[in-house]
């Protein structure tokens, strides 16, 4: 289903004949996937794609719970505790736009206010978006595209580490990083691949049959 | 191969295997000299033989004593003979590093049976060499001692990186 980093470390290794590591470094691989990903992650037409989206659940009682446990064993430095319709929570590191927010208890589709309005204490229909935190009167999930995350060194030991792609982009990763490892194309070059190559993967293929919503449905 | 082995070949290369011509240490620093020549050349052609690991932390650890170059890039930073860590933790790297000298009273340290016999050839060149015989014809040998030390270690031909 994914990517699996130490697999596409091989094949970059076998591209440019050097499984020894005696003239790249896992370093300089590590660093030529992630350029890869980075490009990727402002390619458009993965941006719009199905592939990246990701739901996070916000429930209050158990952020809580695990903001509890951290200031139990950090006395010293304790974290404030969350309050969804006052101090808000953090969106997700990796969003690049949202979805959609629903209701936890009953699906119901949430719908945005200005952020200067408060959150209706009366109501459980309503949310706001403002310096990077999500208010609401409930909990609720979030349906969001993400961001493919970059590789860290950690990654490089680890067997189970993966790039969160499809596998079909195996090809593309392999193909671009070697790019990128081997001579270093100006950047304008090297996103006009990745759009001619990403946008030949993605047109049309998608994870599931269900008809997007316009974003004007009521 | 041991040390005494090697020297008596470069004796019987260089007509002396009376012991007349030079003492054994004079020889041994030849031989040394040609395994030094010899341990650059596989590492100008990223020879994997002579690739060793070492764990470099964050405090600065000391460079191996024959240390040439890393394999490639780290996120490592080199200052005199200390070399650190610029993440946050410890980093493996892989690294070129020379081969020791050989003392006289020790073994030889390349384990490779065509790379010594390609150092006893050159420390016999360096020999002929010092006692100011011809060695033009040696030179041109040189050249095949280069391909014959590629076909010892059966190393890929370098390629532009």
């Amino acid at each position: 289903m994914a990517i699996n980093v130490k697999r596409l470390v091989y094949k970059i290794r076998y591209k440019v004949k050097d499984m020894d590591a005696a003239r790249y470094s896992d370093y300089e691989i590590l660093e030529s996937v992630n350029e890869c990903i980075r490009y990727l992650n402002q390619e458009k037409s993965i941006k719009n794609s199905d592939f990246l989206e990701k739901i996070k659940h916000y429930v209050q009682e158990d952020m809580n719970a695990e903001v509890r446990e951290y200031n139990e064993l950090h006395p010293e430095e304790p974290k404030e505790y969350y309050d969804f319709p006052v101090t808000g929570a953090e969106l997700p590191e990796d969003l690049i736009t949202l979805v959609d927010i629903m209701r936890t208890k009953d699906g119901y589709h949430m719908s945005p206010i200005p952020a200067v309005e408060q959150i209706n204490p009366h109501t459980q229909g309503q949310y706001k978006i403002t310096n990077g935190r999500i208010y609401a009167n409930t909990d609720f999930d979030m349906l969001y595209r993400a961001e493919i995350a970059t590789l860290q060194l950690s990654d490089l030991s680890d067997d189970t580490a993966i790039i969160e792609l499809p596998e079909v982009f195996t090809e593309l990763v392999t193909k671009v990083s070697t790019m990128i490892l081997l001579n270093s194309p100006d950047t304008d070059v090297m996103l006009r691949e990745i759009e001619r190559v990403a946008d030949y993967l993605v047109s049309g293929r998608r994870y599931n049959n269900i008809k997007v919503r316009m974003p004007f449905k009521v | 191969m041991n040390v005494s082995e090697a020297l008596r070949e470069i004796r019987n290369k260089t007509n002396d295997r009376d012991e007349v011509g030079m003492d054994d240490e004079e020889l041994l620093a030849y031989f040394n000299e040609a395994v030094t020549f010899i341990s650059n050349y596989l590492v100008s052609i990223n020879s994997p033989i002579m690739i060793q690991e070492i764990e470099v932390s964050t405090e600065g650890t000391t460079l191996p004593a024959d240390y040439i170059k890393p394999a490639g890039l780290y996120p490592v930073r080199i200052t005199g003979n200390t070399i650190q860590s610029l993440e946050d933790g410890p980093v493996t790297m892989r690294c070129f590093v020379g081969y020791p000298k050989t003392p006289l009273d020790g073994e030889i340290v390349v384990r490779n049976e065509g790379l010594i016999r390609a150092a006893i050839r050159l420390a016999s060149i360096y020999v002929s060499n010092q006692q100011e015989l011809d060695v033009s014809q040696d030179k041109v040998l040189l050249a095949e001692l280069q391909n014959a030390i590629l076909a010892a270690v059966g190393a890929p031909v370098p390629t532009q990186a």
